[in-house]
């Protein structure tokens, strides 16, 4: 039976701030929703959307998914570093601060401002939109994005500065010693090598991309300045890539701490793990003088390099998590409720998700494929049925009861399988119309295409109805239990 | 008490010798911006730094624990005067006029070198990181301008140099952060660690 | 971070006088570089430029300020310039042609190609340049300054020329609108003809 040791002070970590953090990425992903079934019923010609409208979705959906995503991953690392080292709250306040900031202005240069380059601000897009957005709405989009790089460095240091004063030095938090000679004293917990590995490259990352953005700023009131487009679209690029990554890398801090609470079996960093998170941490790295670089010294060959190095870094995380898991979990008994099943789905979706990822990254020259909604029905296996997952998980766990804790009533279980076939099903539409060369970032679609868009639409409803259930509930107990 | 500063601390004639070399080579340094701006520049704050650790050490009343606590002032002080003098223009009026090189010798080393000497150790840890990071930020942002502008941003350059100028910032932003990052990853860097003379700061000044 | 209450009053006093030397650095945030200072003050300059004599290439005396009722167009040069200058020189053929469509601005323009490499642009090279480009040494003239009058002249119009290891010289480059009264009206990019002609219309008036 599970481990219940830590279900009594269960109140006291689960602390407020991480909550309301995760309630409102909850709700922003339910939002969300909503603005992608609307563009996918466009799509398929259910509701008559402009496509000017559509774009602006799409902007927002973005944004909104990936800022989503982080905020929860950040709840996520927040709530469980909080159990082994001593953080200051009002870092965080700070973070949800400058975070809520910036969104606002995205929002607003995309709603009112009638920004509609892509959340990924792809340059020179926002410099020449032919007259659709005005310099100040893409202005806009840039400083909150930079504010809210902010607010993540805030966070991410304080992070690192309470690992630094328990741990003494980076290398230890990380494990090296046991990674290099293989045997180390006092081994740290896996939350305290992932949360250390994600410090240090989203900070790494956030300052380059804070320099981008700057630079992109710059561009849009001296557009004579000819920035270097392909230098600036990959940093943009890898820094995308590496930042929706790290959501999910937080969020599984969540499987590391509860699972074992079903399991029976605490989650101890081995050699391998401890090696998986270390290399990715060097991928990362060392893609970003690459990056810098390659204008006066990189052969192309390694600019291709870069962007399959950028697909495929989060492989060892993933391995060595996929594997520890199973492994606690087969055979031990594990207990199977809402919080559980959400969690070991996440884990799975997030393996499936990269499949495709694999197959884009060893052909990612195939500029054919990478246009296609292939790409987003790789994204969407891995953020829906991973990180999304993972999340609802967390707030699942946060709100059990003590009679919960064994319970996986009927109606969760339904709610539970609809969810995994509405959201598998949905990134499984995309990825069979990417193989079907169906373009990706097309408000209007052929009439060939317009049955899978159909069928989409119906899975994202189901989709929806679920996560309205696990955000609800969600709210409804946090709520009823700060009353008692 | 300047005698006292004289032999005690001699990070203070250092300083001295910092600027006066920084002075009488000016026309060879100012020549060429990588040397004026990576080399001069840097310099004069590390004199200002060496002579405002010499100060805060002999008279601990300057680092005005209350007015300026946690060294917020001092550092915002110096944030502004760094913003002042990343503006291309006062860099030309530097090279230009006599008001400019005097305001330049002059506010440099005070208002960027010495207030950090007196602010910097009592900053937050979060701050100081914070701080550091931003630098690296516009570190890489000034390279990637000077190296891709098409129009030359000093008149007192020429384009070329401004480019070279945009490639030794990009080495000088990889070399600050390793610098920085490496010792978090060998020793023990805790945050409490500060010089003890702080301690003793309130005492005198009150 | 424990900021008292001194240290947040400070800390704003501090942000208000830092942002206010900014702000006035910067010209309220519309001048980064001397260059842009350089045009914002010469459109804001009460005193007009001065009288400067300056010569062709037969030795004849062109005065900057000729006739009160024209507006000249100034540009800076030298003849061996390989880049800028050659663009200069294009520049001016295009606003020549625009100016000529319109009886009422060929009249009141002029336009002056002035040297500044007192030195070597001897007659010879201001009329290889004049030719390249088509000055016709009527309504465009290619003159170089006198060595005396120099400094003022390019103190004047706030250009800075400082010699290239390379090749020559490396200076500002832009079209310089001087208002009949000898002000200065407007200083432009050499791509940015619409705006010169723009400046040129209104200063002459509408056609009649
Ligand atoms: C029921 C749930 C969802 C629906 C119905 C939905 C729908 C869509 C649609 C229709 C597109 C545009 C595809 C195209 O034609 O290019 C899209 C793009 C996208 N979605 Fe979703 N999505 C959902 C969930 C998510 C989640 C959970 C995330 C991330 C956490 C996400 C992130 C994105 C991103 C980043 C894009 C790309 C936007 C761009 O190309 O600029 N979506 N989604």
């Amino acid at each position: 039976m599970a481990n219940v040791a830590t279900t009594n002070n269960q109140s006291k970590e689960a602390d407020a701030l991480s909550s309301v953090a995760l309630l409102l990425a909850g709700a922003v992903f339910l939002l969300m929703m909503i603005a992608g079934l609307l563009m996918r019923s466009a799509q398929g010609k259910l509701i008559d959307l402009d496509p000017t409208l559509f774009y602006q979705l799409m902007t927002a959906h973005g944004a909104g998914m990936v800022g989503a995503a982080a905020l929860s991953g950040a709840a996520i690392m927040w709530l469980f570093l909080g159990r082994h080292v001593s953080l200051n709250k009002l870092a965080f306040k700070a973070f949800l601060a400058l975070f809520l900031l910036g969104v606002v202005l995205i929002l607003y240069s995309i709603f009112v401002g009638g920004f509609g380059g892509g959340w990924t601000f792809l340059y020179p897009l926002p410099a020449h939109s032919g007259g659709v957005w005005e310099t100040a709405a893409a202005a806009t989009f840039l400083v909150g994005l930079l504010l809210v790089g902010a607010g993540f460095l805030v966070l991410y240091f304080e992070m690192g500065r309470a690992i630094l004063v328990r741990y003494g030095n980076l290398s230890q938090a990380l494990a090296w010693p046991l990674v290099f000679r293989g045997k180390m004293e006092t081994v740290p917990p896996p939350t305290i090598v992932a949360s250390t590995v994600i410090v240090i490259f989203n900070s790494v990352g956030t300052v380059v991309g804070a320099a981008t953005l700057a630079i992109s700023l710059i561009n849009l009131f001296v557009p004579t300045f000819e920035i270097d487009a392909l230098l600036a679209k990959n940093m943009i690029y890898f820094f995308g890539h590496v930042f929706i990554n790290a959501s999910i890398y937080m969020a599984v801090i969540g499987v590391y701490e509860i699972l074992p609470e079903y399991t029976g079996r605490p989650w101890k960093v081995s050699r391998p793990f401890a090696i998986g998170w270390s290399a990715v941490l060097l991928f990362v790295l060392a893609v970003y003088p690459h990056h810098l670089l390659q204008d006066m010294v990189m052969p192309p060959w390694m600019l291709v390099m870069g962007q399959v190095v950028s697909y495929l870094s989060g492989l060892p995380i993933l391995a060595v998590t996929a594997f520890a898991m199973l492994g606690y979990v087969s055979g031990s008994g594990m207990k199977w409720d809402l919080a559980s099943a959400l969690l070991f789905l996440g884990v799975f979706g997030w393996s499936v998700g990269v499949v495709p990822a694999i197959i884009d990254g060893i052909i990612s020259i195939n500029k054919v494929m990478h246009n296609t909604l292939w790409v987003p029905g790789h994204f969407h296996t891995y953020l829906l049925v991973g990180e999304v997952a993972m999340s609802f998980g967390v707030m699942a766990w946060i709100v059990r009861s003590k009679q919960d804790v064994a319970l996986f009533s009927g109606l969760q279980r339904a709610v539970f399988w609809t969810y995994v076939v509405g959201a598998l099903g949905f990134a499984m539409v995309f990825l069979t119309s990417g193989a079907a060369s169906v373009p990706r970032r097309w408000a209007v679609h052929a009439p060939e295409w317009i049955m899978q868009d159909r069928i989409a639409t119906l899975l994202g409803i189901v989709t929806l109805l679920s996560a309205v259930y696990f955000v609800t509930r969600f709210g409804s107990r946090l709520a009823s239990g700060e009353r008692k | 008490m300047i005698s006292r500063i004289m032999t005690l601390h001699r990070p203070w004639m250092t300083a001295l010798l910092i600027v006066m070399l920084c002075f009488v080579f000016r026309g060879m340094l100012e020549r060429h911006p990588v040397t004026h701006i990576v080399v001069q520049l840097s310099a004069l704050v590390v004199a200002g730094w060496l002579a405002g650790q010499s100060l805060g050490g002999a008279l601990p009343a300057l680092r005005l624990t209350d007015w300026n606590a946690g060294g917020s002032v001092g550092i915002l002080v110096a944030l502004f005067a760094g913003a002042f003098w990343m503006l291309p223009r006062n860099i030309d009026w530097a090279l230009g006029q006599t008001s400019g090189e005097f305001a330049k010798f002059v506010s440099i080393p005070l208002l960027m070198g010495v207030s950090l000497a007196l602010s910097w150790s009592r900053a937050p840890a979060l701050a100081k990181c914070l701080i550091k990071a931003n630098a690296v930020s516009m570190l890489l942002s000034l390279s990637w301008v000077y190296t891709t502008a098409p129009e030359r941003l000093c008149n007192n350059y020429l384009l070329g140099q401004q480019q070279e100028l945009g490639s030794v910032l990009l080495w000088l932003a990889i070399v600050i952060s390793v610098i920085w990052s490496v010792p978090l990853f060998v020793s023990q860097p805790l945050a409490k660690h500060r010089p003890a003379n702080i301690q003793t700061a309130r005492g005198v000044s009150t | 971070m424990n900021l008292k209450g001194k240290a947040l009053l400070a800390a704003c006093a501090v942000s208000i006088a830092g942002l206010s030397a900014l702000w006035l650095a910067t010209d309220g945030g519309r001048a980064l570089t001397s260059e842009s200072a350089r045009r914002l003050r010469a459109l804001a300059a009460t005193g007009a430029v001065p009288p400067s004599v300056l010569e062709d290439s037969r030795g004849r005396e062109i005065l900057l300020r000729s006739r009160a009722d024209v507006v000249t167009l100034v540009e800076f040069i030298y003849t061996t310039c390989p880049t800028v200058c050659q663009s200069a020189g294009d520049a001016f053929f295009k606003v020549r042609s625009r100016v000529l469509q319109t009886p009422k601005l060929a009249q009141s323009v002029r336009m002056l190609s002035i040297s500044f490499d007192v030195e070597k642009d001897g007659p010879d090279r201001l009329d290889d340049y004049a030719r390249g480009h088509e000055a016709d040494g009527q309504m465009w003239k290619v003159v170089r300054a006198r060595r005396d009058g120099l400094p003022g002249l390019l103190d004047a119009f706030g250009v800075v020329v400082i010699p290239n290891p390379a090749y020559g010289y490396t200076h500002n480059a832009a079209i310089h609108v001087v208002r009949q009264d000898g002000h200065l009206a407007g200083i432009y990019d050499l791509e940015d003809i619409d705006g010169v002609m723009a400046n040129v219309r209104n200063l002459v008036g509408p056609a009649t």
